[in-house]
């Protein structure tokens, strides 16, 4: 390990900007709503306006008056179930059967945006309503309510080992505290669109998807056509962070307003429609047991919690709308018992890490009010708890000790941290430092990937990647770049097409990297192995004396140029060499592929006001190899940046009386903006994974919240349980303390 | 999205401005920057007949005037000037510092560089963060109508009510006059806000004049809390005169205010906490702006 670690360390950084910065920058970027499609026309939804209720009639006799309108699609004549939609049940594209307010009931299809949109205004639904319900505590106490056929929640998922009850009864200190978290949304700055146009039974569609390719094999499911028959482009994204995912029903609505009426059709979302119509996070009420004995080593945790998962939710495993923690720290026992609970309120489903964040939260604060308890300095209460090896395996590698030692140095947490009752400001403004720790997956899986060389000598890379936002287009060039030894000006990237990629698992799950990257990997290798040996014929020198750098091959040893890559091509007379590989790569049995972080946060909160600032903020992550440190610094800095509006601003306000969503706007729902958000710093692990870069898109939301709410705690001694901090409550508690 | 189709008009100068104005008597709407209207006809209010001012330069500029005898007597802003420009221009940090700094601290920089004075003051909200400062600088408002007939009056008379004002509606806006004092002066604007950038739940601007040996002005304007921004005249006549503003005085202004006036309800702060911020708000500006001037 030792002598694979100085060779890592050998290595330069890369850090290089996007592979398509240029063409970002300069506007030259053509994302889904830049598309001219000639005599495309535009589709426009209209939805329930009832919380929960069955369709009864639809008139669109004004809404067919309006000039422009050419169609109208509803639940009455349409029943495509999206499967997608929907992890448990069966959801229709249109809905007969509606389950909040906004639900989609059909579209209007017309000549322009504008008279879409006016038409959709116009069509008038007749409903016959039903009980309904906006919190988890109405659904569970309802029995008359039926927002499902076959029940109104999913669970409990059970998830334990060792022995819980023993652990509690022999513990010497034992912490009972509620934690809630707030609904959300993903907000990516591009709103959801689709164009879908039919020839003969072959569809295209230009997606704003995470995945093209899963975005294709889930139309084609839900239209009953063969994968082949749809082509999916989706080159440019404005992100999604999981809020994208697959296929999505306005995929489904534009093909199939497309086939209605013979032309391509458009569905744009406005911001609005975006908040109401496309799935964010779910909150949560979690009860947490804690038992550790006097010297800090946590023995065992329970959970128990029940979550808001809306009136669908998209495929989340069953029941794991809690998860990450137990694979935070090494606890005799773990408990944990979960329920997802649907409301008639919008859909939840993927943003960034799941149930990440919130499950973060909850474990995060509770240690962090153990070490408080038994006056241990939080990040020595990590370093005493924090997991080495899985309860029944071992870690494919483990950078979480160096996070948490090293982060704690760079942040200089031994001279900033001082126990709560010392601080000194009791008013004005009082500082104070957090920290929060967290793991994640790492996954490895399928992945194929096209890298060619032609005569000239670039090198091309030709994956299905879509790039939403993670720099994968980058990442794949890089890789290939790196392992073929061209440079990465010379080398060139083709991706978002069903037609012209490879399959690639999509954007979501932090597994762009490990999936296709592995296989770009072995195809570099496979391709310069090619190349080594064109070269040992041309120059009578055999290939394992032989490399190739910066676009040259060289002899090993002296680092003299034999000839250029261009030369070898030409001599070789192939017009390109051409590698494609699929790779499959599994772990070892009792393996587990894990990435780990530790957070240091410094906030002043107005002892006045109650309002929070965040003044720091430290992040060091063990994401193995680093294939590029500028995007992955962004990456990291941009989950952060997520996490900080779930600790202090962002929250969708439900509606009592309809469960509708009372803020759906940029104005009303509030994302933090760069005045409150402080000089993130970034660090990596050297740490190397034997099977290649780790994960690293989901991770860096994880501990943030509890990062934050642990540096409000010791700036002023008080707790704040609930998701989004408020700075009401917080001045509240800091008056009854007086 | 604007759904509804709306004539557009964008004259070169006054005179063709007034003529538009005229001939669509009672419909047209003036716009400037549009960092108000602009959102309002996106949420669906129909404004039939859109004026935009814009390139009409006389409006914009920004200067000192001088009274008869050459002394310099006030800051004369265009109706044109954008938060931006206020913020940095020269004569208006050095003479009317409390404007530049309300300026500073509009919404975002995206609508500091479109809203404009004439555009924040004439849309007239109740909580807007220069019909606050303006009424503290006892600013004069210059109006201007058909026939270049131009009448003016002070910021209180001019603000009538939520998104009511004085205007008439063929004249323009034309101009602000700040009035310039040679006394040491100490000022702040304090706002609570559910966002940062967000438009002020409510504000509270404070303007203090002092002359060496005692306060000879103090204004305190309050925005958000009333129809328009308003003075606390009650609150004022207690520190006018003082030889010195001390902590006990600034709390018993601040529970002065905090039981004469209403902050408004929002969604998500309850009404205690907003009352009792317009009490630490209030304490807050005027602990800034009597420091400013005690050092």
């Amino acid at each position: 390990m030792e002598a694979v670690m100085e060779r890592q360390r050998e290595k330069p950084h890369v850090s290089e900007p996007r592979i398509d910065a240029r063409e970002r920058a300069m506007g030259l970027a053509k994302y889904t709503a830049d598309w001219q499609v000639k005599d495309m026309l535009y589709a426009r939804i209209f939805t329930s306006t009832v919380p929960h209720g069955f369709v009864k009639g639809i008139d669109s006799s004004e809404a067919a008056k309006t000039p422009g309108f050419v169609d109208i699609v509803s639940c009455l004549d349409d029943s495509t179930v999206w499967q997608a939609g929907e992890r448990e049940h069966e959801r229709r594209v249109f809905a007969d059967h509606v389950r909040f307010v906004g639900d989609c009931i059909g579209a209007v299809t017309a000549t322009t945006r504008i008279a879409a949109r006016k038409a959709a205004s116009l069509v008038g639904v007749q409903y016959e309503e039903l009980p309904a319900s906006f919190t988890i505590e109405s659904t569970l106490g309802n029995s008359q309510l039926k927002i499902w056929d076959n029940g109104n929640f999913l669970g409990p998922l059970k998830f334990e080992y060792g022995d819980s009850e023993e652990e509690f009864s022999k513990s010497q200190v034992v912490l009972e505290r509620h934690y809630s978290t707030s609904r959300l949304h993903n907000v990516p700055l591009e709103p959801a669109i689709s164009i879908a146009w039919w020839d003969g039974d072959n569809l295209t569609v230009v997606a704003a998807t995470q995945s093209v390719h899963g975005c294709r094999n889930g139309i084609a499911k839900d239209l009953g056509l063969e994968p082949e028959k749809v082509r999916v482009i989706g080159y440019y994204k404005g992100g999604g962070f999981g809020n994208k995912i697959n296929s999505m029903n306005y995929d489904l609505i534009a093909a199939i307003c497309s086939r209605r009426t013979g032309k391509p059709v458009m569905v744009e979302y406005s911001r609005e429609d975006e908040f109401i119509n496309v799935h964010g996070r779910w909150s949560t009420d979690q009860d947490l047991r804690m038992a550790a004995d006097r010297a800090g080593k946590i023995n065992a945790v329970e959970v128990k919690a029940k979550c808001d998962i809306g009136a669908y939710t998209r495929h989340i495993k069953r029941g794991h709308f809690i998860e990450g923690p137990e694979h935070y720290y090494s606890t005799e026992a773990w408990n944990a018992e979960i329920y997802g609970v649907y409301t008639n309120t919008p859909a939840t489903g993927h943003m960034r890490a799941p149930p990440g964040p919130q499950s973060a939260f909850s474990v995060e604060s509770m240690v962090d009010e153990l070490a408080h308890e038994l006056g241990i300095d939080p990040v020595d209460m990590r370093l005493k708890n924090f997991i080495r090896n899985p309860p029944s395996g071992r870690f494919t590698s483990n950078g979480f000790e160096e996070c948490i030692i090293k982060g704690a140095e760079e942040f200089g947490w031994k001279q900033r941290w001082k126990r709560p009752e010392k601080q000194r400001n009791k008013s004005g403004i009082a500082t104070g430092v957090g920290v929060a720790i967290g793991s994640w997956h790492s996954g490895l899986g399928h992945g194929e990937a096209i890298v060619s060389v032609d005569s000239s000598g670039t090198l091309e890379v030709n994956t299905g990647v879509v790039d939403i936002g993670t720099g994968a287009k980058t990442t794949m060039a890089l890789i290939a770049s790196g392992e073929v030894g061209i440079p990465y000006a010379d080398t060139r990237v083709i991706w978002g097409d069903t037609e012209t990629s490879p399959y690639s698992v999509g954007e979501s799950g932090s597994r762009t990297t490990g999936f296709t990257g592995t296989a770009v990997r072995e195809a570099s290798r496979q391709l310069k192995a090619d190349l080594l040996l064109i070269g040992e014929k041309l120059h009578g020198i055999s290939s394992s004396k032989l490399e190739i750098k910066e676009g040259n091959l060289i002899r090993s040893g002296n680092g003299s140029v034999l000839s250029s890559v261009r030369e070898l091509m030409q001599a070789s007379g192939n017009g390109r060499i051409t590698k494609s590989v699929t790779t499959e790569p599994t772990l070892k049995e009792g393996e587990e592929r894990f990435v780990f972080a530790a957070h240091f946060a410094e906030v002043a909160v107005d002892l006045e006001t109650g309002e929070v600032k965040l003044t720091d903020y430290l992040a060091y992550h063990d994401s193995g190899e680093i294939v590029n440190r500028l995007t992955a610094e962004s990456q990291v800095q941009g989950g952060i940046v997520m996490g900080i509006g779930m600790a202090l601003t962002e929250k969708l306000l439900i509606s009592k009386t309809d469960g509708s969503i009372e803020n759906p706007s940029l104005l009303l729902y509030r994302i933090p903006n760069m005045t409150q958000i402080p000089k993130i710093k970034v660090f990596f692990t050297d740490t190397v994974d034997p099977y290649g870069p780790k994960s690293l898109g989901e991770i860096p939301i994880i501990p943030v919240t509890a990062a934050i709410g642990n540096a409000i705690f010791n700036a002023t001694g008080v707790r704040l349980r609930n998701l989004p901090f408020s700075r009401e409550e917080l001045l509240g508690e800091l008056k009854d303390r007086k | 999205m604007i759904l509804e189709p709306f004539q557009y008009f964008s004259p070169l100068s006054l005179d063709e401005a007034f003529e538009i104005l005229t001939e669509h008597h009672g419909e047209a709407k003036i716009i400037a920057g549009g960092q108000s209207l602009i959102p309002l006809m996106k949420m669906g209010v129909e404004m039939p007949c859109i004026v935009d001012i814009k390139k009409i330069h006389e409006l914009k500029t920004i200067e000192l005037s001088n009274d008869g005898s050459g002394k310099v007597s006030s800051v004369r802003v265009g109706a044109l000037a954008t938060y931006n420009e206020i913020e940095r221009s020269v004569p208006v940090r050095r003479n009317i510092p409390l404007l530049a700094k309300t300026a500073s601290g509009i919404g975002h920089p995206l609508v500091r560089n479109r809203g404009t004075i004439g555009g924040s003051l004439s849309h007239c909200d109740p909580a807007a963060d220069l019909c606050a400062t303006a009424l503290a600088l006892d600013a004069q408002i210059c109006i201007t109508g058909p026939g270049m007939k131009t009448r003016v009056l002070s910021a209180r008379d001019f603000f009538k009510g939520p998104l009511e004002t004085d205007l008439h509606n063929d004249e323009i806006l034309t101009s602000v006059f700040f009035p310039v004092s040679n006394m040491k002066m100490g000022y702040d604007v304090q706002k609570l806000t559910l966002g940062h950038g967000d438009f002020p739940v409510f504000i509270v601007s404070v303007s203090l004049h002092y002359d060496g040996v005692k306060f000879t002005n103090a204004a305190i304007a309050l925005g958000g809390v009333g129809e328009t921004a308003v003075r606390a005249s009650e609150c004022e006549s207690l520190m006018r005169g003082k030889e010195s503003i001390t902590g006990e005085d600034i709390r018993e202004v601040s529970r002065l205010i905090t039981d004469r006036y209403d902050p408004p309800v929002s969604a998500e702060l309850s009404p205690d906490y907003t009352r009792e911020m317009l009490s630490v708000y209030t304490g807050k500006a005027l602990r800034n702006a009597v420091q400013m001037v005690t050092g």
